[in-house]
């Protein structure tokens, strides 16, 4: 790894190749393959060598003008060779980092490096050389866990291990992943189409729908996740492999993730939501994910070494208003009106529509009253706790000082009934819903939305995150 | 406690704003409509009624002025030494309320009507992944320059 001037460092010289991207692929498989389809004229194939080397030359001279530095304050990067940028991420801003290494990758030692910071744009370093990426996660510690890696060994906080999973546990993981429920359907059906119609076809384009789940099953081949110098890290994968690592208190929620399976069994998957959207996002593989199975209820251990002890718990939660059973009916029945209309005016017999109507009516009070018993909402001083979700599950603990703003919303209907929703927003970035306690009761909305963002006012944070 | 923490409403020049918009909206509609009117029943035959355009233009702006008083009427604020709570919102109401210790920046903007009847619009970011924004649309200049003064950023 080239160091230049002033402590700037190049990215691996194999970077280049990632510049040309599929470009290069295609040059080195013509190479080992020595390809000659259809004879090229002179002059076609010397304007393609020429327009060749002019993309190779860019990508050198990209990876000539890309470097990046750390200070005492920032991580800087600079690139750009026309329009050329410098970025500059303080270190007590940044969130997470993360290093992903491919199958390929883990044989040259080289490896991506992704630094993000909330509300800012993620720096990424690819391809670095292994050492370096090493040296980019301690380096980028918080001052405090720097400052205790010179501490000495006998003063060293041994790793706190929150969780693994063996070959048995991934593979109850993958069952019950509820992307398998509709894909098993599917694939029981096209097993009938194709003994009784013949489409042999039919079952393999079914069995691609189990791809996502197998695929995130795979992914977490090999998981563990632990705790040292206050920065949680997460591993996953076996031939492509991930690691994240982020400070603890740049955790802005802790979601308990109970899919209908899973749930069955007993079992919980706890998530971490941090301003990072790599960590957190839904379809990354690990995305979060701190403890993927574990009984129900161990989400507390988990969230007493992640966010601190919790004291509020299920019992506690106070359930939404009773009303919300109406307006969760009147919903239904103003959704299925239409149908119902549609249908009777087409049969030209009442009854139909009539019918129609009635089971949505039937289906919504079901889900309603379903709905009533799950939705939930407590809090304390040190926490907020909200449980959403009638199939999958969703408890999730937000600390009262992650809290950026509280909302009351009221639609019309709730304004008739006298009920609101309060959305708590944080800085964490999550495609898994937003933070509601929905349809309380008007008053109770805004002593809840009152006292969590006073206690929020109260709590100074350096950054403001 | 020396601030005041009463609910503050809009004044006298957001709505006038907020009408003058809907004057403004009217006057294109009329210019846009007239135009059509006589380009067409040239280009494709026919006629259309002269009076049909003002008719429209006042069908739209009638229910537009009347719609923006209602609407000015639920905006409301008020900075307390905690919070800045923010109220709006008529078919769907929302009270929004910032602890100001959350508080990254605060962007004040005014368009050119805006300048004119001495409003603007004040924005308060967070940093939540969500509502990144508050605004208060059509603010009294003053009325701004006061909360940008207490929050500490002028």
């Amino acid at each position: 790894m080239a160091t230049l001037q002033d402590g700037w460092h190049r990215l691996h010289p194999l970077t280049i190749l990632k510049e040309l991207g599929s470009l290069a692929w295609a040059l080195l498989a013509a190479l080992v393959l020595d390809l000659d389809f259809a004879p090229v004229p002179e002059q076609v194939a010397s304007t393609e060598a020429v327009l060749a080397l002019a993309v190779f030359g860019y990508a050198v001279v990209r990876y000539l003008f890309t470097a990046y530095r750390l200070t005492d304050q920032a991580l800087e990067l600079r690139k750009g060779v026309l329009v050329k940028s410098f970025q500059s991420m303080p270190r007590d801003r940044i969130q997470s980092v993360g290093a992903t290494t491919s199958l390929v990758g883990r044989f040259v030692g080289i490896t991506t490096v992704e630094v993000s910071a909330a509300d800012a744009e993620d720096i990424r370093l690819g391809f670095v050389s292994e050492p370096a990426a090493a040296s980019l996660r301690s380096v980028l510690a918080p001052e405090r866990a720097r400052s205790e890696e010179g501490t000495t060994e006998d003063e060293a906080v041994p790793p706190e291990q929150l969780a693994t999973l063996d070959i048995g546990r991934l593979l109850v993981f993958g069952l019950t992943e509820t992307g398998l429920i509709p894909a098993a359907m599917v694939f029981a059906i096209s097993i009938f189409l194709a003994f009784a119609l013949g489409v042999v076809a039919a079952p393999l384009g079914a069995a691609s729908l189990a791809a996502w789940p197998v695929m995130k099953t795979v992914g977490l081949a090999g998981f563990r996740s632990w705790i040292e110098n206050d920065r949680v890290h997460i591993e996953a994968g076996v031939l492509g492999r991930r690691q994240t690592e982020s400070p603890l208190e740049r955790i802005q929620t802790l979601q308990v993730r109970r899919p209908p399976l899973r749930r069955l069994f007993g079992l919980e998957t706890v998530a971490i939501v941090t301003g990072d959207i790599a960590v957190s996002s839904e379809h990354a593989v690990t995305a979060g994910t701190v403890a993927p199975l574990e009984p129900i209820g161990d989400w507390r251990r988990l969230a007493e070494a992640l966010i601190g002890r919790v004291a509020i718990g299920e019992p506690q939660l106070e359930r939404s208003s009773p009303l919300m059973i109406r307006r969760t009916l009147l919903r239904g029945a103003a959704v299925t009106l239409l149908p119902a209309a549609a249908a009777g005016v087409l049969t030209q017999l009442w009854w139909v529509g009539l019918l129609i109507l009635a089971t949505g009516v039937a289906i919504m009070w079901v889900y309603a009253r379903a709905r009533w018993r799950v939705l939930g909402w407590a809090h304390d001083e040190r926490h907020l706790m909200v449980r959403r979700g009638v199939l999958a599950r969703r408890l999730s603990v937000v600390p009262v000082q992650k809290v950026q703003d509280v909302t009351v919303r009221q639609t019309f209907f709730q304004r008739r009934l006298g009920i609101a929703t309060v959305e708590v927003d944080t800085a964490g970035v999550t495609l898994a819903g937003s933070i509601k306690a929905i349809d309380l009761e008007l008053a109770s909305a805004h002593r809840l939305a009152l006292n969590l963002s006073e206690t929020a006012a109260r709590i100074a944070l350096p950054d403001g995150v | 406690m020396t601030e005041p923490e009463t609910l503050n409403l809009l004044g006298r020049e957001a709505l006038a704003v907020r009408r003058a918009r809907v004057v403004i909206e009217a006057a294109v509609i009329l210019l846009v409509g007239g135009v059509a009117a006589w380009a067409i029943p040239r280009w494709v035959g026919g006629s259309v009624p002269w009076w049909a355009i003002p008719v429209a233009a006042v069908a739209i702006a009638g229910p537009g002025w009347w719609w923006a008083g209602v609407e000015h009427s639920r905006w409301a604020w008020r900075l307390s030494e905690d919070l800045l709570e923010v109220r709006r919102g008529v078919l769907v109401r929302r009270i929004h309320l910032v602890p100001r210790s959350r508080i990254q920046n605060v962007t004040t903007t005014s368009g050119p009507l805006q300048t004119r009847f001495g409003v603007l619009t004040v924005t308060v970011h967070t940093a939540g992944a969500r509502t990144r924004n508050v605004s208060i649309e059509d603010i009294d200049a003053g009325h701004a320059e006061g909360i940008r003064r207490r929050l500490g950023l002028v």
